[in-house]
């Protein structure tokens, strides 16, 4: 395990000695000049180095905490690490939003340590979006003030914390590291007990702010509503700090989360050196049905490469399985070359954390040449620099990418980012347009904290914490809108309205229910599901109670940590499923059938000459019909299953396309052949939607049914048939506003969709643009072979929509 | 923007709208209508918003909806009467019991007579030793909810002292939410001329979540009072009855009184918010009745822990016709307590009154107690006695505890190794094997020792 190594000293001889190149560029160049390899750059560009700015350490930091800096090496802060300070200092609330390994902690630990040097009893509280983080934090912060000879305390706060430790966390600790969904679970609703933090609560810090988008993130909105609320109550007016990956609209998005002003540290002042960022897009392997070859063997392959060369690497994965798929074909092949094949290590969650704590430190020391991660090391886990980094497969957003690539560069010394792409839609549309990649961020991250249905659920936790006053806003959300909200409690005798002082209303929280157990962070509307393995009794996972009907219906085989379960029972009234342990040959893949209703069209305005565009609430009924049986490896058919659930019913919002029957018959094709055209189109527009508005396919549903009532009359023109509409909403229950957003942007949103289809190079439609052929289910007539992509774009023609230029 | 829109439209809805699912409880109006500029009825977003929220709330409620309802509440006033204090108006319920009046078997002045040491003793707490009985305050509270935190309100505070030998019951009554601030200063007034706090799951329950409550209201807590929390108490002692230690349970069991018509816990806090929203007061008169019983317990049963307490004190032997158990439980107590001769005597009468379990149990006590007095002997004579009555897997303790005392006091290793021999299943075998070869090996070492005196037989060598 020593870096040091040379391959002959493994033993043996080496069979192809001069294939062994040393270096990074050695490798590049080698690629390069592979004929077979050099076609498949989608994209290579380099970004230049950067020199540092620096700053020197602001006088005003307590000499105790320069001291401590001093000891750590620290002369002199990058630029953006004073500038944080300063504001903070100040009083301002700020978010920081520099690259991976900038230096973002001591960002707002700087300005919290120079404040328990000055004030004793001050306290703050730092939010993460995952344990491992603040325990990771917690550590360094303990060291940090020990270094400035501060006593203050760092604890962590979560479901693991014993005892003893959560009462010392309420009374002594400086620091309380916690996540959002203790603060709103545990904390939050048990404030009197926190008096001493909250009343002394000098600064909030926000890490991996990015992170809470959509749902999540118009939760911990509230959540913080609710945390300003309680924070005032005893008489504290916290400082909020954030940080957070390189996203579009950092302080935007700072502002809606906080609901207060914010100022923007963007500008890194920490050097960087020249990185290669390469996008490698693995051959087509099969042109008829746009089948390419396996990124995870290409990725491998790739970063093998890099190993051998002595170039320390490392390799994300998507998912636990990917990543031990592709740690064993690494090794095997380590193996195969008399290669040490202890110089690749695994990570990702599930390791037990003795396993990753050596794993991180072997990395630091280069001990370990590769480790194959999942996004497990993606978030602010300390384990240096490495020379190269490799994505196998897109994970979904272009800041979650950049977190990765940021692992890579030395200081000062040239690296590389590469992506290898996936067959996936997103990961080709990323192949076919790779600029998306480079330059300014583009995504927004993105959160309706005034979401009715989020709203009130966090209003019903906040008069528990608290009686609201009649005039008192919540957050930013107005009073009247407040005293609005909270009259439709009272309505529900969720609250009690009493007359306060001056004749005000004063709603008191008046049941016998603890509110926040009913609202969880992490998804909103039902409850979860409980997997219960047969035998042993064991809960194995929770999940929530929507997906379960896809995932836990009786028959299905559920995946968890790469072992199958077979569901044996679904016990849909008390939401529990019952499994058990099987080794199966197929996975199952639930077939659904969704139709939407249109409930109220807030705005409609034509697209071109015939389309038609609207958005508003809708209903959305699904219903799973069956399952498939797919063969692992060959993703064969083997088999179909019914399956008998409840539909399930969800109002939200969406945007829909509708075309006239009159197009639709205008076509030279079959009718079912041009349904079968617009169900691409509504893939493609899914695909650049996602890419746009930087959520994840699970976000937004799509469908093709008719705005009108199935069961409605019958159409007055007396034709057959019905107008084709596309929808595509907003997959959670009251609508997070994507589908507005689709709206606003449909001109441009069908444009794109039009430039996917024109620049994939699938012959007649694939997984990337248009999307798979319908398949076939039992007793349904088969659709009738036509040319898909050629007819999805004179369909776009026909409707007026020309390709982007 | 939208949300106001939406919520606007809401509560346009008004009063006459559908929007409430339980439909015949309104909230009453305390005040105004909601000043909401009232839109146009048309707007069908207005019945789909109210769907998808009454939707929303159903989904909310039906969790609630699973659970039984109260029955319907009787028609009349509420039995408490408006105080005007320094505080401002406190809302109370109040009665005095006499000296003679007993709660079940129990008389509730026997809880004016109990030693401060023997209760320390009982609740393993020695803060308690010192403390003046005849100034206690009993508290229980019946709350809004169980799950604790802060929108969790005790709306009923009971409390009872006694003035003579008389008790005092003063239930401070919350009547309306929001009003908490008179009702704490005069619980905080009340605790400042008491001793100490009788609860029963107070350390957990009642005290933080009124601790919570001075903190809310921004009154100032009162100091903390030394607290006996009859509950745990209860658990040692009566652990060894199958029944729970429910406090309903220990009433019926110990003092033999049954509450009759007794009202669900589970249903008082929706019989408090019937109340709130314009109910009948009467209804509440159970909730008041059911406190006034706790409270009276809690003094019942204190003078009973102690008097049975007491009773083996002093050489004085432990009466006949005490349940073997219960005398089994204050046996471990004692222990526990360091009280070692009340321990031996109670532990002996549990052994007295029972054959089974229970005797078993008492007498490796016993044995223990023994073996700690330096009385060897009976503490084997105990465990041979224990070990007539044992059946099946109870014997190789014993056994085991035999084994030790032959090796180690007694000094007699045959029978160390007959027992010990015995005492497989109690131990992990690793250390059974090395009890067994220690004690061949020391019975051959001084059976070598005693041949070699008689000089028969040669030495072997020295391995």
């Amino acid at each position: 395990m020593k870096p040091e190594k040379e391959p002959g000293a493994f033993g043996g001889a080496r069979r192809t000695p001069w294939n062994a190149p040393r270096g990074l560029n050695s490798v590049l160049e080698g690629w390069r000049a592979d004929r077979r390899l050099g076609s498949c750059f989608a994209l290579d560009e380099t970004t230049p180095a950067r020199p540092g700015v620096f700053a020197p350490i602001p006088d005003e930091v307590a000499p105790q905490v320069r001291e401590a800096l001093h000891k750590r090496g620290i002369q002199q802060l990058f630029s953006h690490q004073a500038e944080a300070y300063r504001l903070a200092r100040a009083g301002r609330n700020l978010v920081i939003a520099t690259p991976t390994a900038s230096g973002k902690s001591l960002c707002y630990n700087l300005p919290l340590l120079d404040r328990f040097a000055r004030e004793p009893q001050a306290r703050a509280l730092y939010l993460f979006p995952t344990k491992a983080l603040s325990r990771d934090q917690e550590e360094s912060l303990r060291a940090l003030m020990r270094e400035a000879g501060l006593s203050h305390g760092a604890i962590t706060f979560d479901g693991d914390t014993p005892a003893d430790a959560r009462r010392a966390a309420r009374e002594r600790s400086g620091v309380l590291l916690t996540n959002p969904d203790m603060l709103h679970t545990g904390i939050l609703p048990h404030h009197a007990s926190w008096a001493r933090l909250f009343s002394n609560l000098r600064y909030v810090v926000i890490d991996e702010l990015h992170t809470y988008r959509g749902v999540f993130g118009s939760h911990l909105a509230n959540v913080l509503r609710r945390l300003q609320r309680v924070a005032r109550f005893h008489g504290a007016d916290p400082v909020f700090v954030a940080a957070s990956a390189t996203i579009g609209n950092p302080e935007a998005h700072a502002r809606r989360m906080l609901g207060r002003d914010v100022s923007l540290v963007s500008e890194s002042g920490a050097p960087s050196g020249e990185r290669r960022v390469m996008v490698f897009n693995p051959p087509v392997v099969n042109p008829e049905l746009g089948i390419r070859a396996s990124y995870l063997k290409t990725a491998v392959r790739l970063t093998a490469d890099l190993v051998r060369a002595g170039v320390s690497t490392l390799l994300f994965g998507q998912s636990r399985n990917n990543i031990e798929v592709m740690l064993k074909y690494l090794r095997d092949r380590f193996v195969e070359e008399k290669l040490d094949p202890s110089l690749i290590q695994g990570y990702r969650g599930g390791y037990l954390p003795g396993t990753r704590r050596a794993t991180e430190a072997a990395l630091r020391a280069g001990e370990v040449r590769c480790v194959v991660a999942t996004n497990a090391l993606e978030l602010g886990i300390d384990i240096g620099a490495l020379d190269a980094v490799v994505c196998a497969g897109y994970p979904g957003s272009v800041a979650a990418l950049m977190q990765r690539f940021g692992r890579a560069g030395r200081r000062g010394e040239s690296s590389l980012a590469l992506l290898v792409t996936s067959s996936a839609p997103l990961d080709q549309y990323l192949a076919g347009d790779p600029r998306f990649l480079i330059g300014s961020p583009v995504e927004h991250a993105r959160i309706d904290p005034d979401n009715v249905e989020i709203l009130v659920q966090h209003l019903k936790c906040a008069s528990f914490e608290l009686p609201f006053e009649e005039g008192e806003p919540f957050g930013d959300v107005p009073p009247e809108a407040t005293a609005d909200a909270l009259g439709f409690l009272a309505q529900h005798e969720v609250v009690h309205p009493t007359v306060g002082e001056a004749g005000r209303r004063v709603f008191h929280w008046s049941t016998d229910a603890y509110p926040a157990n009913h609202v969880s962070l992490r998804s909103v509307g039902w409850d979860n599901v409980v997997i219960i393995e047969r035998g042993t009794d064991r809960t194995l996972a929770e999940m929530d109670f929507r997906s379960a009907h896809t995932m836990l219906h009786e028959q299905a085989i559920y995946q968890h940590e790469a072992e199958q379960y077979q569901v044996e029972r679904f016990d849909y009234e008390n939401h529990k499923a019952y499994v058990r342990k099987v080794a199966p040959d197929y996975f199952t893949d639930a077939m659904t059938y969704v139709r939407v209703h249109v409930i109220q069209e807030d705005q409609a305005a034509p697209v071109g000459p015939d389309l038609q565009a609207g958005m508003g609430e809708v209903s959305v009924i699904e219903k799973v019909v069956g399952y498939k049986k797919i063969k692992y490896h060959t993703h064969e058919n083997v088999g179909y299953g019914e399956v008998a659930l409840p539909e399930m019913q969800m109002h939200t919002a969406a945007f829909w396309l509708t075309v006239p029957e009159s197009v639709v018959r205008a076509m030279r094709a079959p009718r079912p052949a041009v349904i079968d055209a617009l169900r691409g189109i509504a893939t493609a527009l899914r695909t650049v939607a996602c890419v746009g508005l930087m959520i994840d396919p699970r976000d937004l549903g799509k469908t093709l049914g008719s705005r009108d009532d199935a069961e409605g009359p019958p159409r007055k023109d007396g034709g057959v048939g019905f107008d084709p509409t596309i929808f595509l909403y907003d997959n959670v229950p009251g609508g997070v506003g994507l589908a507005a957003r689709l709206y606003d942007q449909r001109d441009e949103l069908l444009s794109r969709a039009r430039r996917l289809l024109e620049s994939c190079a699938c012959e007649d439609g694939c997984p990337a643009c248009i999307g798979p052929a319908t398949g076939t289910m039992p007793g349904q007539a088969p659709v009738d072979p036509h040319p898909r992509k050629r007819l999805g774009l004179e369909v776009l023609s026909a409707l007026g929509i020309a390709g982007m230029q | 923007m939208d949300l106001k829109r939406k919520l606007a439209r809401l509560t346009s809805a008004g009063p006459g709208a559908k929007a409430s699912p339980s439909g015949e409880a309104r909230a009453p109006q305390e005040a105004p209508a909601g000043s909401a500029a009232a839109p146009s009825p048309s707007d069908p977003r207005i019945d789909s918003l109210r769907r998808m929220l009454s939707d929303w709330s159903e989904r909310q409620g039906l969790a609630a909806a699973r659970r039984p309802s109260a029955p319907p509440p009787p028609r009349g006033p509420l039995p408490v009467e408006a105080r005007v204090t320094t505080h401002g108006t406190v809302h109370v319920s109040e009665r005095i019991l006499p000296p003679e009046h007993h709660h079940g078997s129990a008389p509730l002045a026997a809880a004016l007579d109990v030693e401060g040491p023997l209760v320390a003793s009982l609740a393993l707490h020695a803060d308690l030793a010192g403390v003046d009985f005849q100034r206690m305050l009993f508290l229980d509270t019946e709350t809004t909810g169980l799950a604790g935190g802060t929108g969790t309100v005790p709306f009923l505070v009971g409390l009872a002292w006694f003035e003579g030998r008389s008790l005092k019951v003063h239930q401070l009554f919350l009547r309306r939410l929001g009003e908490e601030a008179p009702l704490l200063r005069a619980l905080g007034e009340r605790m400042a001329h008491s001793s100490c706090l009788v609860t029963f799951n107070g350390k957990s329950f009642d005290w933080p979540l009124l601790r919570t409550r001075f903190v809310l209201n921004r009154v100032p807590a009162p100091a903390e009072l030394p607290h006996l929390d009859l509950l745990h108490c209860a658990r040692r002692v009566f652990k060894h009855r199958g029944a729970g230690t429910r406090l309903v349970h220990l009433e019926d069991q110990i003092l033999g009184f049954r509450r009759v018509d007794d009202v669900d816990g589970s249903l008082i806090p929706d019989l408090y918010f019937r109340y709130l929203r314009g109910g009948d007061g009467a209804a509440l008169i159970p909730v008041l009745e059911h406190n006034v019983n706790d409270l009276l317990l809690l003094a019942a049963l204190l003078g009973e822990l102690v008097r049975r307490f007491r009773a083996a004190g002093e050489g004085a032997s432990v009466p006949q016709g005490e349940d073997p158990r219960d005398l089994l439980g204050f046996a471990g107590v004692a222990l526990r307590a360091r009280d070692y001769e009340r321990a031996q005597a109670f532990a002996r009468a549990a052994a007295a009154g029972d054959r089974g379990v229970v005797g078993i149990e008492a007498l490796a006590l016993a044995s223990r107690l023994s073996r700690r007095a330096g009385d060897a002997t009976s503490a084997a004579a105990h465990l041979h006695r224990a070990l007539e009555a044992a059946q099946g897997h109870q014997a190789a303790p014993l056994h085991l505890q035999l084994a030790k005392l032959y090796e180690h006091s007694l000094k007699d290793l045959a029978r160390a190794l007959h027992h010990a021999r015995l005492a497989a299943p109690a131990e992990p075998p690793p250390d059974h094997h090395r009890r067994v070869l220690r004690l061949e090996a020391r019975i051959a070492r001084s059976t070598r020792g005693a041949s070699l005196d008689l000089g028969m037989g040669g030495p072997r060598s020295g391995t």
